[in-house]
């Protein structure tokens, strides 16, 4: 998996548990999905 | 007596089975060498039934096993004397300072890890949200556009940044 496609999978994913599963604001959301882009791009969970 | 969600109840019922019998053909032909011709799945399975039936099976699969594959002897912990002068004092000594940065460390690690499979979760919570919101036959097919929307809210960035 490239590194685009991680990121793109890790900030969908931080992004649906803070919209769907933790109910937070807009703002919250999107900072989660830079979050998750960012350690699915740096590759923080294979690590 | 009312039929409706008869047919749901059926497809999952034989939707269990079927993944029941997958699964004990997996475990059926975990004997079985895959880079081995074909017949070898056969001679896997048969081999099994036959052991099943004499009981045979824990020491044919402990036998065939190399003796370095075997279950290692349990390693004890080091047991390091404690040191004259803590005991002397009545002090012990303190923790490893390591320790709390590499379980933080790990435990952001299986966070990231979570993360980054949660996008699979989304498709099936939207599609079972879709499923309860209008109720459909198992033979009614998914509609591209329901399809197209479900993918475009769990994957595109554009509804995670965008107001």
């Amino acid at each position: 998996m490239t590194a685009a496609a991680a990121a793109l999978a890790t900030g969908a994913g931080f992004g649906f548990l803070a919209r769907d599963l933790l109910g937070l604001p807009r703002a919250a959301v999107a900072l989660a999905w830079v979050a998750g882009a960012l350690i699915g791009c740096f590759g923080l969970g294979r690590s | 007596m009312r039929e409706s969600g008869q047919a749901t109840v059926e497809w999952i019922g034989l939707v269990l089975a079927l993944a029941l019998a997958f699964a004990g053909a997996l475990t059926i032909a975990g004997g079985a060498r895959f880079d081995a011709p074909a017949h070898g799945l056969g001679e896997a399975v048969s081999g099994r039934m036959v052991c099943a039936v004499r009981g045979t099976c824990a020491t044919r699969s402990l036998a065939r096993r190399p003796p370095a594959a075997r279950a290692p002897a349990p390693r004890l912990p080091a047991v390091r004397p404690p040191s004259l002068r803590y005991l002397a004092r009545g002090v012990r000594p303190a923790r490893p300072r390591a320790s709390a940065p590499r379980a933080g460390r790990r435990l952001l690690r299986s966070f990231a890890r979570a993360g980054e499979h949660a996008w699979i979760v989304c498709f099936g919570v939207r599609r079972l949200r879709q499923e309860l919101d209008h109720p459909q036959s198992p033979r009614q097919t998914l509609s591209k556009r329901d399809a197209l929307d479900i993918f475009n809210e769990c994957l595109n960035p554009l509804g995670f940044l965008l107001p």
